[in-house]
């Protein structure tokens, strides 16, 4: 059968190497896609909070969330309490409308901008949202400028 | 056509710094192959050819060594999702056939291939007795394979323990509890087995560190010295030497 482009031998060859490289290839893709988890045990990035009144005027404190809840009238803002140098909750000292960090001595501004480091980064807002239950919906996964505020209608 | 696949792949200094000889292809570089490569040079020189035919070993001790290395490659993924804390070990457990990617197969293949270990590791042991291949001088390589043997059922039992069920937890405490009866020193021992006195958070991350590291390094130690001494003691034993002096098999 020296005529035969393809003799057996080739054909059990080139199955073997087939069926070899598509052992590997699945379990490659397997234990890649194991090593994806599909569900965390780290706390939410979103999660819900009180209701708008039950904040009272200027910045809030919420030590579980970790976020600050700066209230103006009826425009609210959410403020990640968490130190963007080395992850220490600063401190919100009203006369000097200033968040100070006791860890480093950074300084950020109401904005949350850094007046004076070591902070790299300026504290971030997170989107705010009214929930149907009526409580504030913060999503921490979405970074907002300063300027956007969740105004809530009496 | 061929040819030139052979020169791009075979003879280059890539291929040449890594295997240190070309492709093999005559018998003085297939035996390079196999003598100069650091996984393969275990492997004796020559082997008779009536000890490869299958119904001679059932190839029972490479099963098992293939069993052994499914078993070392499953269990590192699965550690990756698996912690040794009594709040966390069955929730763990769960997770994995039903929140993890491709985990109930990773899992089962681990837990199967446990099982199946057990088997063929005992089905090789019947197979090196009734060809005699427990005789001189493979004596010490019997008694290495009884040492693999405990350890595999020291492995079987410690990572039983691991899913923190309730058979999980009642085995280990009978076994403790059968530790406990060895004359004189079983309380102690039993102590010591349990870090403690019920099987606890103590117990758990005991059976744990021997489960992934102590066992298993035991084992792949005495695999490998087992596999020397298969080389060592002349290979697989022909059909003649497992006659007696009446030439009886």
């Amino acid at each position: 059968m020296s005529g035969n482009p393809i003799d057996r031998r080739r054909f059990l060859g080139f199955l073997g190497w087939f069926a070899s490289l598509g052992t590997i290839t699945g379990i490659s893709w397997a234990s890649m896609r194991f090593m994806i988890p599909n569900i965390l045990y780290e706390p939410a990035k979103a999660f819900k909070i009180g209701k708008p009144q039950d904040f009272p005027e200027g910045v809030n404190f919420l030590p579980e969330k970790r976020i600050f809840v700066v209230r103006n009238g009826n425009a609210y803002k959410v403020c990640s309490a968490v130190c963007t140098h080395m992850g220490c909750t600063p401190n919100w000292i009203g006369e000097k409308k200033v968040w100070e960090c006791p860890c480093h001595g950074s300084i950020f501004d109401e904005k949350g901008g850094v007046v004076k480091g070591p902070a790299p980064d300026p504290l971030p807002w997170y989107e705010a949202k009214i929930a149907s239950d009526g409580r504030i919906f913060v999503d921490g996964r979405r970074i907002v400028p300063y300027t956007q505020s969740l105004t809530v209608k009496t | 056509m061929k040819e030139n696949w052979n020169e791009i792949l075979f003879r280059n200094r890539v291929w040449k710094s890594i295997f240190r000889h070309g492709y093999p292809d005559n018998n003085r570089l297939r035996s390079e192959a196999v003598t100069g490569n650091f996984f393969l040079h275990v492997h004796p020189v020559k082997v008779y050819p009536e000890s490869l035919e299958f119904s001679k070993t059932i190839g029972l001790g490479l099963i098992s060594f293939y069993l052994f290395v499914i078993l070392a490659v499953t269990g590192v993924l699965l550690m990756f999702y698996y912690i040794p804390y009594v709040g966390r070990a069955y929730q763990d457990m769960k997770d994995l056939p039903f929140v993890v990617s491709f985990g109930v197969i990773i899992r089962n293949m681990h837990r199967w291939a446990a099982h199946a270990m057990i088997i063929a590791v005992f089905l090789h042991m019947c197979r090196v007795y009734y060809t005699a291949s427990y005789r001189e001088p493979r004596e010490f390589n019997w008694a290495l394979g009884v040492l693999l043997l405990l350890l595999t059922l020291f492995l079987s039992l410690t990572g039983y323990l691991l899913p923190w069920d309730q058979l999980a937890y009642w085995a280990i405490t009978i076994v403790s509890n059968l530790i406990g009866v060895v004359p004189l020193v079983g309380r102690k021992l039993r102590y010591m087995v349990l870090g403690g006195t019920i099987v606890g958070q103590n117990a758990l991350i005991r059976f744990y560190v021997m489960h992934v590291i102590v066992l298993p390094v035991l084992a792949f130690l005495l695999i490998l010295v087992h596999f020397w001494r298969i080389r060592k003691d002349g290979c697989l034993t022909p059909p003649a030497e497992a006659m007696d002096e009446s030439g009886e098999r």
